[in-house]
């Protein structure tokens, strides 16, 4: 947390603005983020609300299907618009200090994710499994792999994770299906 | 009412419901005593479950997981100075000097009754407050009710969080997430862009787990680098227990226990505001009312009675709206209102009449696991002290695995982990751009009620006006007016945001 980014590219040493230039504060924290995530939503929310004027009017009563969702994808619209004026300007500012402190700033945070996005990626990859693999096996593998990727690299880790994966896909395969008569997916194998 | 009381009573106390409600007592002991771990991911995961037991069997297990996380936060906070729970962070600042003292026991102790007291507490006040208001809520036509909703979205997009905007901005993408499927008066789809994954709605389960459960244990992943775990702030002396001074040493403080718990539950019964936030006022209030402020913060009682207290009594709170309203007080009334929504029982202010066997096995359910978790955590804290110290690398990957297999569970379908992915993206992306989550899982249960009321004001008189000309409606609607004004103003002031979720 303390390796804040003294040389910034544009050599301006200004006070309110240093902190973008550090990853580690909560992506919340940069306005330039922030920004464009409001502007990404407004984007969305506009297309949706675009596909909601498709939706069927009703005979029976005043308002259709479209009518409800429409004042919601508005009100987000709005909210969304507040929220880009309020960030602009400081957004602007952090642009200042030029695409290289920005990309470097991206590169460290994806660097200090790279844990998360690891799991997420095992997870994604898991859920996609369960159904050409099955469950029983495709659980053993996500949770062998992540207890490996998250917990220290040695023997006997190695060993209680093995068993751990084991007893977790097994163990919740016979109580889905012994105590409440859910089948999970068993795939080709078993 | 008695008899109410004495159905109550039959359907709670039957052989199968009881060892579900201990397993579930125990399962959220353990769950909120595990730090990182909230009592909503302990609740949401418990939902799967009760699908296949009968409504009354399943909701009281749930309660238990309830009333047993809302105690378990404390033994964390207590013995290593670190909240189970976001509803425990004031426990710390009392107990945990106490134990470091020397003397655990009695921290856990007091802190053991002061909840038992508390959700006691909360449960005469709910059993008291939800009935006369329900017969209320039922002479509500739609206008009102829309308004009422406005009003709950409004103050609970206010309280949580940091920013009223984001908070907003929050609520309504659940609210806009549950329109996702068929319209709920034409049965049109809406916004399923043809895949079949979305045709048949977002499943409320897999929004609730991806939310509150994926996205927080990402959460712990990011985490997992800075603190290398618990342990190194152990207390090793042997804990003696003494339940009988303990006790004692709780109602010898009568006015605080009944200030902190009262405290509780109308802060549990404010919709979005919960025991994060609870614990932190209650123990605020009882140092403000001490003769000796100053003491606070040094190991005295009065702080662990007020912390725990606080928290347990928002269990009661927040069923008051939930029972009366069918407007859940936080994201955990969210999973009961579910739960129950599950089995085709209709939550609102019509439960009372037509299903008074649900709401009275309520609260008795409430009761018995106050009184579970008592039996439980005196004969056996010292033992949930070692789940504390499961490495994180082992419960991570278990739990995404669950969570997983939960959502399978309501439908029988992968399309729906298909999405529990995405939801859990989403909830984290949410999470780390600080937007509070509590109004997006409340917006999902809370949009479809007030789409379809709505509608059917509008199809009984098109006639907008009538939003503010009958006096009901416009008071809440100039409620949720004032609120928001009041909430921007206060907010322009930045302060440090209260948890989010309980």
């Amino acid at each position: 947390m303390s390796d804040s980014h003294s040389d910034n590219a544009s050599g301006r040493s200004d006070r309110p603005e240093d902190y973008a230039l550090q990853p580690k504060a909560i992506a919340g924290d940069s306005a330039l983020l922030q920004f464009a995530f409001n502007l990404l939503m407004l984007l969305a929310f506009a297309y949706l609300f675009w596909e909601a004027m498709a939706l069927p009017e009703s005979r029976w009563e005043p308002l259709g299907a479209g009518t409800f969702p429409r004042i919601v994808l508005g009100l987000l619209m709005f909210l969304n618009v507040v929220m880009i004026i309020q960030t602009a300007r400081q957004a602007l500012s952090e642009l200042r200090y030029g695409p290289r402190a920005l990309f470097d700033v991206a590169l460290r945070t994806t660097l200090e994710f790279r844990l998360v996005f690891s799991v997420l990626g095992a997870f994604a990859l898991f859920l996609l499994l369960i159904r050409p693999l099955g469950f029983l096996i495709a659980a053993f593998l996500f949770a062998f792999g992540v207890q490996l990727l998250l917990g220290p690299r040695t023997w006997r880790n190695l060993v209680i994770s093995a068993i751990i994966a084991l007893v977790l896909s097994v163990g919740l395969q016979v109580l889905f299906a012994q105590v409440l008569h859910v089948f999970l997916p068993r795939g080709p194998f078993s | 009412m008695l008899d109410g009381f004495a159905v109550g009573f039959l359907e709670i106390l039957q052989l199968a419901t009881l060892v579900t409600m201990f397993v579930g007592v125990v399962a959220g002991i353990v769950a909120s005593a595990i730090p990182g771990f909230t009592i909503t991911m302990a609740i949401v995961l418990t939902l799967p479950l009760t699908f296949y037991m009968p409504p009354v069997q399943g909701i009281a297990t749930m309660l238990g997981v309830y009333v047993g996380g809302l105690t378990g936060g404390m033994i964390s906070a207590a013995l290593l100075g670190i909240p189970g729970t976001p509803s425990a962070v004031a426990t710390t600042f009392d107990a945990y000097p106490m134990a470091r003292k020397g003397d655990p026991g009695r921290a856990l102790g007091i802190g053991i009754f002061a909840s038992f007291f508390g959700t006691l507490i909360s449960i005469i006040v709910l059993v008291l407050a939800a009935p006369p208001l329900a017969i209320v809520a039922i002479g509500l036509g739609p206008w009102e009710y829309f308004s009422l909703i406005v009003f709950a979205m409004t103050v609970i997009a206010s309280l949580v969080g940091r920013s009223v905007v984001r908070g907003l901005i929050a609520g309504l993408i659940g609210i806009f997430l549950a329109t996702i499927g068929s319209d709920p008066m034409m049965n049109s789809p809406r916004f399923t862009f043809d895949l079949a994954m979305l045709s048949t709605g977002l499943p409320f389960l897999a929004v609730l787990i991806g939310v509150y459960a994926v996205s927080q244990l990402l959460g712990e992943v990011e985490e997992m680098r800075s603190d290398s775990g618990t342990g190194e702030a152990l207390i090793e002396e042997r804990i003696v227990f003494r339940p009988l001074p303990y006790l004692m040493d709780t109602i010898r403080r009568p006015v605080n226990l009944i200030r902190s718990s009262l405290v509780g539950v109308f802060i549990g019964a404010v919709p979005g505001a919960g025991s994060s936030i609870a614990n932190l006022v209650a123990y605020d209030q009882a140092r403000r009312a001490s003769t000796d402020p100053d003491s606070f913060g040094t190991g005295v009682p009065e702080g662990v009675v007020a912390s725990e207290s606080g928290n347990s009594s928002t269990a009661g709170g927040g069923l008051i709206p939930m029972i009366a309203l069918g407007i859940p007080g936080s994201a955990v009334d969210a999973v009961l209102m579910a739960s129950l929504m599950v089995h085709g029982i209709a939550v609102g202010p019509r439960l009372m009449v037509d299903n008074p066997e649900i709401v009275y096995s309520i609260f008795v359910g409430l009761f018995i696991g106050a009184l579970l978790m008592l039996l439980i955590t005196l004969s056996s804290m010292r033992y949930f002290l070692m789940v504390t110290k499961i490495p994180k690398h082992i419960i991570i990957p278990a739990v995404l695995v669950f969570c997983a297999v939960g959502v399978f569970a309501l439908n029988n379908r992968v399309a729906d982990i298909h999405l529990l992915f995405f939801v859990g993206v989403l909830g984290y992306v949410m999470k780390k751009m600080d937007y509070p989550l509590a109004p997006l899982v409340l917006g999902v249960i809370l949009g479809p009620i007030a789409e379809t009321n709505l509608r059917r004001a509008l199809s009984i008189s098109e006639d907008l006006t009538l939003f503010i000309t009958r006096p009901v409606s416009a008071a809440f609607l100039a409620l949720a007016v004032i609120s928001l004004v009041v909430f921007l103003r206060h907010r322009m002031r930045p302060r440090a945001g209260v948890g989010a979720d309980s």
